[in-house]
């Protein structure tokens, strides 16, 4: 049984189907099935961007979870999901769990567009009354979209039998020149989601253009706007604790905030900056348990505990988590930070000297405050290394919100090693907290009267943790070697030649 | 591939409405079935509505000059598939007889079908000849219809023993009773004790109701147009006990 779908334009209908399948056979339809389907995909499109769809059909009790390529016939398999988002790991084990989990990693399937189905199925008899083809109608429609019905393509599956196959090619003969033709080859997927007001591929937050002849403060206030709006719109995915990476995203955006208050905050004119920096701050402290934890979990998920059952270590964590998450989500659901921010911004937006001179001058600062911490060497004390690293992450963000401005070589040439060093930097700071929040944890165990055997593997696991971050101490003789080099000078100083 | 033969040397015992009943019920437990008409006079493929025609006859089939997979029909039923009968079977015998190993014709026929199907059933017409041992050596399980008369057990001995007669493998060979007519004592009492007597006898049997003639006029199984009928409940428990 060879199955085709054959899409047309939402104009067309059942009556038009009818009408051209009755040329040649004699039209049997049967009792109308009503179902569903959701497109999901993560909220940053990992399974658009990996040439992947997915979706969850739904027809009676049977729901179904369908990922298709475009390439090859799609997987099928049941799903158990009873509502979304939800992440891979809530996903029965399958051939389509394998395949997600690469694309979509720690990150929430969240529900893109919603379509109801019509499904008509309609056999298609010869003068004997044998059924020769069967075919099926799916008359489909956007919902849960505000205003006016939303009608989508209409589908036509035909269905060959064996030994009258040239009958299924005479009806998508008669169907294709009676009905009118889809203007777009797309993946129903991704005409469902356009519908519904989705750009599949294109972020939520389009980044804004910053212009080097355009006012410095102009060209502030629009990365400034840009990271709350970013902000803003990961807080309903922490408060509901979609995935982890919602909270990562916020706390990537509060530090790009203040990053760049910290470095051109002078330049806007307003008095509450400071008081704002302060609120940031805090809020980035509250968040940095969560995210710890958040780290520190995933990093065990592959580690080695002998005998032992990590699960009393992994509840322990977990409820800690749980209860830095609580104290979170009430400071971020009783406060409009992001907006009030926002407001400040909209009057802040004044005529003034040009964005390019000034971005290269707070690279360039930006390069001599990172220069001059990383005098320590690779040695220092723990603080002094939190000092570098929070002055890289600076730099980086000012980078990359004036990326527009700069020569695009010499910022590539900047950024790559800058990273390279906050990589190595990253590896030892996060190392030493999650051996701090290791250690606290087989303390708490110990006196719980935790199995001896975990409490033993928790040591083993730190120890691993601390081999990583004094490999990687090593390896930061040579990241700041490069990083303060002639060749990095040299980039940083050509940034102004954009 | 299991492949299931309705046969009896005699006619009219009800071989081709248990042939497209039990087909029809193991394509709806999911299995993909086929059905052979082997029946020149197209009964089964009648019933499933079906031009009884094999592109380039018997004769190209038997001697394999077409594929068989290019005479298989879908029938209007999820899963059942048909092998056409053809007039020119009535001269089956003699078309077998031409051939080489003109015993093992069939089962060569059906052997590039077995990963395609999970049961195979063969209608077969009432004889005993070459057709007849095609039918034995290629069927892994015989169900013989016995309508229940002293008689039956006369064509259950005369079949048994030309199994025995056979070379090589040899189906087990299951009796069941059809058209049962409770009404007759005869049947009454050839129900009840055959199958006590003889282990080759299933205590199941079709009982004869219009309402299986009435396949022919509605051209479909009665599983299919009277599923709850007395009749569908035998042909299903005739599965359980003889193929489930």
């Amino acid at each position: 049984m060879a199955r085709r779908e054959l899409v047309f334009s939402s104009a067309g209908d059942i009556g038009q189907v009818f009408a051209a399948l009755s040329q040649r056979f004699t039209v049997q339809t049967g009792n109308p099935v009503h179902g569903s389907w959701t497109c999901l995909d993560t909220p940053d499109w990992r399974l658009h961007h990996a040439g992947l769809t997915l979706r969850d059909a739904r027809s009676g009790r049977r729901a179904e979870l369908v990922l298709a390529n475009g390439k090859s016939e799609p997987l099928i398999v049941l799903s158990r999901v009873r509502r979304w988002p939800a992440r891979v790991s809530a996903l029965a084990p399958s051939p389509v769990r394998d395949l997600l989990s690469g694309p979509v990693g720690e990150r929430a399937l969240l529900p893109m567009a919603h379509v109801e189905v019509r499904s008509i199925p309609m056999a298609l008899l010869d003068e004997l009354d044998k059924t020769r083809v069967r075919v099926r109608v799916d008359l489909q429609r956007l919902s849960g979209v505000k205003g006016a019905v939303h009608p989508l393509p209409l589908r036509v599956l035909i269905t060959s039998l064996r030994g009258y196959e040239p009958d299924a090619d005479r009806a998508a003969e008669l169907l294709t020149a009676a009905l009118p033709a889809l203007e777009t080859d797309a993946p129903a997927a991704t005409i469902a989601m356009t519908t519904a007001g989705h750009e599949p591929g294109r972020p939520g937050i389009a980044r804004p253009a910053i212009d080097a002849r355009a006012p410095v403060v102009r060209s502030l206030v629009a990365v400034l706007r840009y990271q709350a709006d970013l902000a803003d719109a990961t807080v309903p995915g922490v408060l509901a604790d979609l995935d982890p990476e919602y909270l990562h995203e916020l706390r990537a955006s509060i530090r790009a905030t203040r990053s760049v208050l910290r470095l051109a905050g002078h330049l806007l004119p307003t008095a509450r900056v400071e008081q704002f920096q302060e609120q940031f701050a805090a809020l980035s402290t509250l968040t940095a348990p969560v995210r710890d934890l958040d780290v520190l979990l995933c990093g065990l998920d592959g580690q080695d505990f002998g005998a032992a059952d990590p699960q009393p270590l992994l509840r322990h964590l977990r409820s800690r988590r749980a209860r830095a998450l609580h104290a979170l989500g009430a400071e971020l659901s009783g406060t409009d930070l992001f907006g009030h921010w926002h407001r400040t911004l909209d009057h802040a937006d004044v005529p003034g000297p040009r964005t390019g001179p000034h971005a290269v001058e707070l690279a360039a600062h930006a390069y001599a405050t990172v220069v001059e911490a990383a005098r320590v060497g690779p040695d220092a004390p723990a603080g002094d290394l939190h000092r570098l690293r929070k002055r890289a992450k600076r730099m980086r963000n000012l980078l990359d919100g004036f990326a527009d401005v700069y020569e695009p070589e010499a910022y590539q040439g900047v950024r790559r090693r800058l990273k390279a060093l906050q990589d190595t930097l990253g590896v030892i700071q996060d190392g030493r907290v999650r051996e701090q929040l290791l250690t606290e944890a087989a303390a708490t165990l110990a006196r719980s009267g935790a199995d001896v055997e975990l409490v033993l593997s928790i040591g083993v696991v730190r120890q691993r943790i601390r081999a990583d971050a004094t490999a990687a101490r090593t390896e930061l003789g040579r990241r700041l070697h490069r990083f303060t080099g002639k060749r990095m000078r040299a980039h940083v100083r050509a940034l102004g030649r954009g | 591939m299991r492949v299931v033969a309705l046969y009896n040397i005699k006619g009219g015992v009800g071989k081709t409405s248990t042939a497209v009943n039990l087909a029809y019920h193991s394509a709806a437990q999911g299995r993909r079935t086929l059905l052979w008409d082997l029946d020149a006079q197209g009964a089964a493929t009648f019933i499933l509505r079906v031009q009884p025609r094999v592109r380039g006859g018997g004769k190209a089939l038997v001697r394999a000059k077409r594929p068989v997979e290019d005479a298989i029909k879908a029938s209007d039923h999820e899963h059942l598939d048909l092998l056409p009968s053809d007039w020119t079977y009535r001269h089956l015998d003699l078309l077998l007889d031409e051939t080489k190993k003109p015993t093992r014709r069939l089962a060569r026929v059906l052997e590039p079908l077995a990963g395609e199907y999970d049961d195979v059933f063969l209608d077969c017409p009432p004889s005993m000849s070459l057709l007849s041992e095609n039918v034995l050596r290629a069927a892994d399980v015989v169900l013989v219809p016995l309508i229940p008369t002293t008689l039956s057990l006369r064509t259950m001995d005369q079949l048994r023993d030309f199994v025995a007669d056979q070379p090589g493998r040899r189906p087990s060979v299951i009796g069941f009773f059809s058209m049962i007519d409770r009404r007759k004592r005869e049947h009454r009492t050839v129900v009840e004790a055959l199958p006590v007597e003889r282990t080759d006898v299933l205590d199941v049997g079709i009982p004869n109701l219009a309402l299986v003639e009435q396949m022919a006029a509605r051209r479909e199984p009665v599983l299919a147009f009277a599923p709850r009928s007395t009749a569908a409940v035998s042909y299903r428990e005739l599965w359980t006990k003889a193929l489930g």
